[in-house]
């Protein structure tokens, strides 16, 4: 099996963009010099859209040396293009080490990392899991294995070795690996009218000392990467940007790739680094704290914990964006921009949840007004979503019936809870707002944003009530229970309501 | 109305009769030119070379730009914010729209300066650089959120608003008379360019709005303005004491140092070294103390001063105690060097209050206020002790820390670096300071030379890697392959390097004499046995040094008094002349103890309360230290505390085992001065304690002081030896022990070991090197960054005081936290400041500056966990929390328990072993 070099990915298309509203795939020069004629990178997965862009800006950073400064992401946005021979130079420069196969330097992988035990190639996704993974998304299992086009390879490797969770590994004298860099946090994509735009509008400044990407160094062989040997600092906006979190090797079948060698990466030093794509803030000894992802939860319901009045973690791409558009803006160009939250919700090695949210950004994000107005709307939501909780726990003792509720875990608690549980009434209550709150946020500055709010709350109770009503059925003692719900119900509306006449 | 009228109409000053906005500026504009006109001629200069102007066009240019910094009050935010100034607003033509939320008018600025100065022709990029920092004059840069918020205002603002913007803008150019920089290369300003302006600005503008300086109602249309307000700030900063540059003489070493009666080696290199230099340089001293360093330094800061017009001079101390160590002389050199002139000398340090010295200087400058001229000598005016301030003056003692906020991005941070620029700052006892200091430290070089300051690094002998790191900081490239000769020696960083070595001053040959057995019981009876003679024992942590002070036996508590009584008729000594002096008001307090056949013991470290500390620091330095009168049979415990700057001489001298170059140091306090010996100890002789097994954890918690590594290392150097040349073999050991890591070289059974610490002591080492280079402006051009790491630190708006937790904890990043108490205790239902009851401590109400000093005397620092978590959640009293002498302190009851875990103990203040720990 194999080949020598094959599939370059600077040449060979396989970076999915959205052009003339038509997905196709490009290779990463085109993506960069062309980057004007693509609406945006369109992939189904969140993932996978984060990592293509980290790609493309590492090669920018390194290719443009910079930006150095925002002043040079302006020239670029007013010429409509980035300056196209540095990029040129800079790819043929490195082109050797772009090939997704290579017999020296696989590019993000490790050339000498042994076929035996070899792996899944979905075991590179988490939306594929397989093994002990929940198998959240997808039932595609070892047996039945697709063979994975080398396009869907190579971004399924990119999205490994950023968002790979730490956890039990037992390769290559490496009991546990650890987590690869954005495994937990969420991360800050702002995007505007086109990749090019997208591309400069995360484009934050940088100074390329003490940096290098995975193709500007020697390539990696499983001698480093045994027993842990390989440690570097987590730092550097390019090494992070393509961080090799595992030792992956690729197989060729000569048309797509099943299976691939696996065993650990480089491990991370713990490191003072502001990733701009993630929400940071210093803690008073000079620690970083980072915005995650909650499980239960949207990242809308904790958005305001990015609000600076509160103390709030703030991107770099999301501040160097609003400094680009109010620039822009000065000038009579118009920078529309919409903000995508993506990420995976992840408990220990398992993964959750993958996540992504896109809201407006309005001009003035954050102004007091807008931070008010967000606060209450959280705060309702929140509310209301406590009451129907409640609400749930009531209708589903009412249907259980009073018993002696004994000591501890006892049978009926738990059979109460699950019930409730099961009750779609707090589930598709905050479905709905999901959809809800990017049209609440592109007004949040408004004085009448809160009405559509309210509104917004009122029908999502109401579905969500419906439907509650629908799956209890109607049995006597199921009937009994709605009749005391409805009341109950009908207050928590009211109270919705008073709060729109103060 | 016209755009003039409307401009005019503006006002900067509430009150009446109101100050105009347009005559403020030029009040700042004015400021600026003074103060640039005092400055030497190379101040000047550089900032004609930062912009490319002739001289009198770049102050011009200058002067304009800091006038400008309040233009965002040109707003309507602003205006709106004083009834009576918005009508004459309103009825001049200005109209006020719907009023949005407050945003702070350094937000304006900036915004407003981005779009005029491109206006008006200068480039995009310095014209935003620029723009921000005159925006940031009160403190920090306005961040993406402030600036959208002010952005939203501008959308629906009438255009005359815009148009009375540019016409003030216009205004202070033409009555400036400024020119336009032509444009260099890129378009960029270089960012130290923008830090003299950016600083200027906030200094001239607190001079400015001084409305006893500047009375408000002058009225700007006048024709000589201006004139006007250029005379006022002239006269301010003479009423403030604000010095003008005054050339020195070259003056001869003998002139400046009558007391010491021939330069040494030393002091002779620096000026053969100096001879010639005309750009300014970096001096590196590397020599054992006791060489004369600090006069070396001095007289390195006048010739430099001399030949190049360095405005001033900053020496900056590890700590507190070493700031007012060397105060006086500073003070002394300076009054020597500036007869006749008025040479300010400002101590710098939060606790500067508490130097003696330093009160002199101030009650001097009090009654006399501002106005009246001194009659020469170092005067310290009140005016430059308000903190943020305190920098600019040109002569001062501090603390380094004072100097590493100009590198973190606190609070008027550029101010700090504004007032280093174009001087000698002096950085002492560099080979003290940890990793992450150290990092803070090169990117303060590097700033010192973009500023045009030169620097002398003073500092024990260095590892080879610490050194070049150093040297390459300043010299922006690689130092490589220098052979700069043998230690101690001079190295000169100019154009070019130049490197001298010097004859050690005194080496002293000292039998090492390993103690396998390290129990306190052993090893007081060990010292007992070696007297008579003046003992020392410096081991590594407090709780071992109360141990061994027990061991030595029960004693008789020693009072000062009767100290003073036993040592009755012996005099001598400046140190024990002043510690006599001390004896009417403290008399009473305990020093030490007694043996029963008359071994006076005592025990210094840092868990006594300040004045405690004080007074037994002070009572050591007279009994073991040079020309005071030495016991016959006398015994010091004592922590680190006594290894750095207090001049003792011990007979005999025992240390634990500790990092090679602190065991040198402590060697240094052996057989230090000439003088008769008893016999026994007629040859000195080092006892070293290491632990038969090896074993530096629990109990004696050694490898929680220093690296487990290092102690590993110094003693596979040390093991088989028999003597040591102090300093001469110091620089081969450090090598060998720092440079030299090889954990294959250690025995086997040592081999793992080794090879586990070491890694974990490099990664532990690079990531404070990481952090220290990522959170400090350790490149010049993140002054403005809004994306970086530094921007985080920013972000959290910490203010410039050191004494802060917050600012302390971002300059030392010490892994333990700690905190500063009050011991107090509780007599009936009251809180004491003593055992007695006699002074209640005061808690509420107003706490007077007498009080305040006498609540600060008794602090002592304490790091036991969970000692300060508990303590840093509890507010500080409410009258403390007004005073910024007692703002970081807490009370702490004497006999609290503070619970971890399973274990808990209770926290006592003895009166002879200082805050001790008892588990309950």
């Amino acid at each position: 099996m194999g080949s020598l070099e094959k599939f370059n990915l600077i040449d060979e298309p396989w970076i999915p963009v959205l052009k003339g509203g038509r997905v196709v795939e490009v290779g990463i020069g085109e993506a960069l010099l062309r980057a004007h004629e693509f609406a945006r990178i369109e992939t189904p997965s969140p993932l996978e859209e984060a990592v293509l862009h980290r790609l493309l800006l590492a090669v920018l950073h390194r290719a443009l040396s910079g930006p150095r400064c925002p002043e040079d992401v302006l020239d670029w946005w007013r010429k409509g293009g980035f300056p196209q021979d540095p990029i040129r130079d800079y790819l043929n420069r490195f082109r050797d080490r772009f090939f997704l196969f290579h017999p020296e330097a696989p590019f993000l992988q490790v050339a000498d990392l042994p076929e035996e035990n070899p792996l899944p190639w979905s075991k590179l996704l988490p939306e594929l899991a397989s093994g002990n993974n929940p198998t959240l998304f997808d039932h595609t299992t070892e047996e039945n294995l697709p063979k994975a086009t080398y396009a869907q390879a190579a971004r399924a490797l990119l999205v490994h070795q950023a968002f790979a969770p730490g956890g039990l590994l037992r390769r290559y004298g490496v009991g546990s690996a650890k987590d690869a860099p954005v495994a937990r946090p969420a991360l800050f994509l702002p995007t505007g009218q086109n990749l090019l735009e997208t591309l400069l509008l995360n484009l934050v400044p940088y100074t390329p000392e003490d940096d290098a990407p995975i193709w500007e160094v020697p390539p990696l062989r499983l001698g480093d990467l045994e027993g842990a040997r390989t440690k570097w600092p987590l730092t550097g906006r390019t090494r992070v940007y393509t961080w090799p979190a595992r030792g992956v090797r690729l197989l060729d079948e000569g048309d797509g790739v099943r299976f691939m060698g696996y065993g650990p990466g480089v491990e991370p030093l713990e490191a003072t680094h502001r990733d701009p794509m993630v929400a940071q803030r210093l803690d008073a000894k000079g620690n970083l704290l980072v915005l995650r992802l909650s499980e239960e939860r949207s990242f809308w319901r904790d958005f305001s914990a990015m609000l600076p009045r509160q103390g709030g973690k703030v991107a770099a791409t999301l501040e160097h964006a609003e400094n680009l558009q109010g620039e822009l803006e000065d000038e009579g160009l118009e920078g529309r921009i919409t903000l995508r939250v993506l990420g995976q919700v992840s408990d220990q090695a398992k993964v959750l949840d993958i996540r992504r949210e896109v809201y407006p950004l309005p001009s003035g994000l954050l102004t007091p007004k807008a931070e008010e107005n967000l606060e209450k709307a959280l705060k309702m939501a929140e509310e209301l979503g406590q009451g129907l909780k409640h609400l749930a726990q009531e209708v589903a003792k009412a249907v259980v019936g009073e018993r002696d509720r004994g000591h501890g875990r006892s049978p009926y608690l738990e059979e109460l809870t699950k019930l409730a549980n099961s009750l779609p009434l707090e589930r598709l209550y905050w479905h709905a707002l999901d959809g809800a709150f990017p049209r609440f946020f592109a007004r949040v500055e408004e004085e009448a944003s809160l009405d559509l709010w309210r509104e917004a709350l009122r029908g999502a109770a109401l579905e969500a009530w419906k439907a509650t009503r629908r799956f209890l059925g109607t049995g006597a003692r199921h009937l009994k229970a709605l009749a005391q719900g409805e009341q109950e119900f009908g207050r928590l509306l009211g109270e919705l309501g008073e709060e729109v006449r103060t | 109305m016209s755009v003039e009228e409307a401009a005019l109409a503006l006002w900067a000053k509430s009150g009446n009769p109101f100050h105009p906005l347009l005559a403020h500026m030029l009040d700042t504009a004015a400021v600026a030119l003074a103060v640039l006109r005092m400055e030497p001629p190379r101040t000047r200069a550089l900032y004609a070379e930062d912009w490319g102007l002739p001289e009198e066009g770049a102050l011009a240019w200058a002067a304009a730009l800091v006038g400008l910094h309040d233009l965002g009050k040109a707003s309507p935010v602003f205006q709106a914010g004083w009834e009576e100034g918005k009508e004459r607003v309103q009825r001049a033509g200005l109209p006020f729209g719907e009023l949005l939320d407050w945003v702070a008018h350094g937000v304006f600025t900036e915004l407003f300066l981005r779009r005029l100065l491109k206006e008006k022709g200068l480039p995009e990029r310095a014209a935003n650089d620029l723009a921000a920092a005159l925006g940031a004059h009160h403190g920090f840069p306005a961040n993406a959120e402030e600036k959208s918020r002010a952005r939203r205002h501008l959308r629906t603002e009438d255009p005359l608003w815009k148009e009375a913007r540019r016409w003030l803008l216009e205004e202070v150019f033409r009555r400036l008379g400024a020119p336009l920089p032509p444009s260099q290369g890129n378009g960029e300003a270089r960012p130290e360019a923008v830090l003299r302006v950016m600083a200027l600005a906030s200094f001239a503008d607190w001079v400015a709005s001084d409305p006893s300086l500047f009375p408000y109602g002058r009225d700007p249309r006048r024709g000589d303005y201006l004139k006007e307000a250029l005379r006022l700030a002239q006269e301010a900063l003479n009423r403030l004491g604000w010095p003008a540059f005054a050339k020195a003489q070259r003056r001869e070493f003998g002139e400046l140092f009558p007391y010491i009666p021939k330069p040494n080696a030393l002091q002779e290199s620096v000026p053969a070294l100096l001879e010639g230099a005309c750009t300014p340089v970096l001096l590196l001293v590397e020599a054992p103390m006791g060489m004369g360093k600090t006069e070396a330094a001095l007289y390195a800061h006048h010739l430099l001063q001399a030949g190049l017009g360095h405005r001033g001079l900053y020496v900056a101390l590890p700590t507190q105690a070493t700031a007012n160590g060397l105060f006086p002389r500073v003070r002394g050199f300076l009054e020597r060097l500036g007869e006749g002139s008025r040479l300010e000398l400002q101590l710098q340090h939060g606790t500067a209050l508490l130097n003696p010295h330093y009160a002199g200087l101030l009650e001097r400058a009090a009654p006399r206020q501002v106005g009246e001229e001194e009659e020469g000598g170092a005067v310290a005016s009140a005016w430059f002790s308000a903190r943020k301030r305190a920098m600019l003056a040109p002569y001062g003692v501090g603390t380094l820390d004072q100097a590493l906020l100009g590198v973190l991005r606190v609070k008027h941070h550029f101010v700090r670096l504004w007032g280093l620029m174009n001087r000698v700052v002096v950085l002492d006892e560099v080979h003290a300071y940890d990793v992450y200091t150290s990092g803070l430290l090169q990117a303060l070089l590097r700033w010192l030379r973009a500023l045009g300051s030169s620097a002398v690094v003073m500092t024990a002998t260095l590892p080879p890697s610490r050194r070049r790191a150093l040297l390459e900081a300043w010299a922006g490239e690689e130092v490589e392959g220098q052979d700069l000769g043998p230690y101690p020696r001079v190295v000169l960083v100019g154009e070019g390097v130049k490197a001298r070595s010097l004859p050690p001053a005194r080496e002293v040959e000292v039998a090492l004499e390993v103690l396998r057995e390290v129990d306190v019981e052993p090893l007081a009876q060990r010292l007992k046995g070696a007297l008579p003679g003046a003992v020392g024992a410096i081991v590594n942590t407090v709780d071992r040094a109360q141990d061994l002070y027990r061991a030595l036996g029960e004693g008789t508590p020693l009072t000062l008094e009767e100290l003073a009584r036993r040592l009755g008729g012996i005099s001598g000594g400046q140190a024990w002349e002043e510690v006599r002096q001390a004896l009417p008001e403290r008399g009473g307090e305990v020093v030490g103890k007694v043996l029963t056949d008359g071994t006076l013991v005592f025990l210094l470290h840092a868990r006594f309360p300040a004045e405690e500390r004080a007074l037994r620091g002070s009572v050591v330095l007279a009994l073991f230290g040079k020309g005071g009168p030495r016991p016959p049979r006398a015994i010091l415990v004592a922590t680190q505390v006594a290894e750095q700057s207090l001049d003792l001489d011990f007979d005999l001298l025992y240390t634990d085992l500790a990092p090679i170059d602190l065991l040198f140091q402590r060697s240094g306090r052996l057989h230090r001065h000439e003088r008769p010996r008893p016999e026994e100890h007629a040859r000195p002789r080092l006892l070293l304690g290491v632990p038969e097994d090896l074993d530096f954890g629990k109990p004696l918690y050694w490898d929680k002081v220093y690296e487990d590594y290092v102690l590993l290392a110094t003693w596979r150097a040390l093991s088989g030896r028999d003597r040591l040349r102090v300093p001469g073999d110091l620089e081969a050991l450090l090598e060998e022990i720092y440079e030299g890591e090889n954990p294959e070289s250690f025995p086997e059974g040592l081999r793992e070991r080794a090879k586990k610490s070491l890694k974990a002591l490099q990664e532990r080492r690079d990531r404070e090197a990481n952090t220290a280079r990522r959170l400090s402006l350790s490149e010049l051009d993140r002054l403005l960054a809004y994306w970086d790491e530094g921007a985080l630190v920013a972000q959290e708006r910490l203010e410039d005081d050191e004494e802060k937790a917050e600012t302390q904890r971002l300059l030392t990043r010490l892994g333990d936290p700690s905190v500063a108490v009050v011991p107090l205790f509780r007599v009936g239902e009251g809180l004491f400041l003593d055992r007695e009851g006699r002074r209640r401590a005061p808690l509420k109400g107003e706490v007077s500056r007498e009080e305040a000093e006498a609540l600060f005397r008794r602090a002592v620092r304490l790091s036991r966990f969970p000692l300060p978590q508990e303590l840093l959640k509890e507010e500080p009293p409410p009258a403390w929390r007004k005073s910024g002498l007692l703002r970081g302190l807490r009370p702490l009851e004497v006999g609290r328990v503070f619970r971890s875990g399973e274990r808990a103990f209770q926290v006592e203040l003895d009166p002879e072993l200082g805050v001790v720990y008892l588990p309950v």
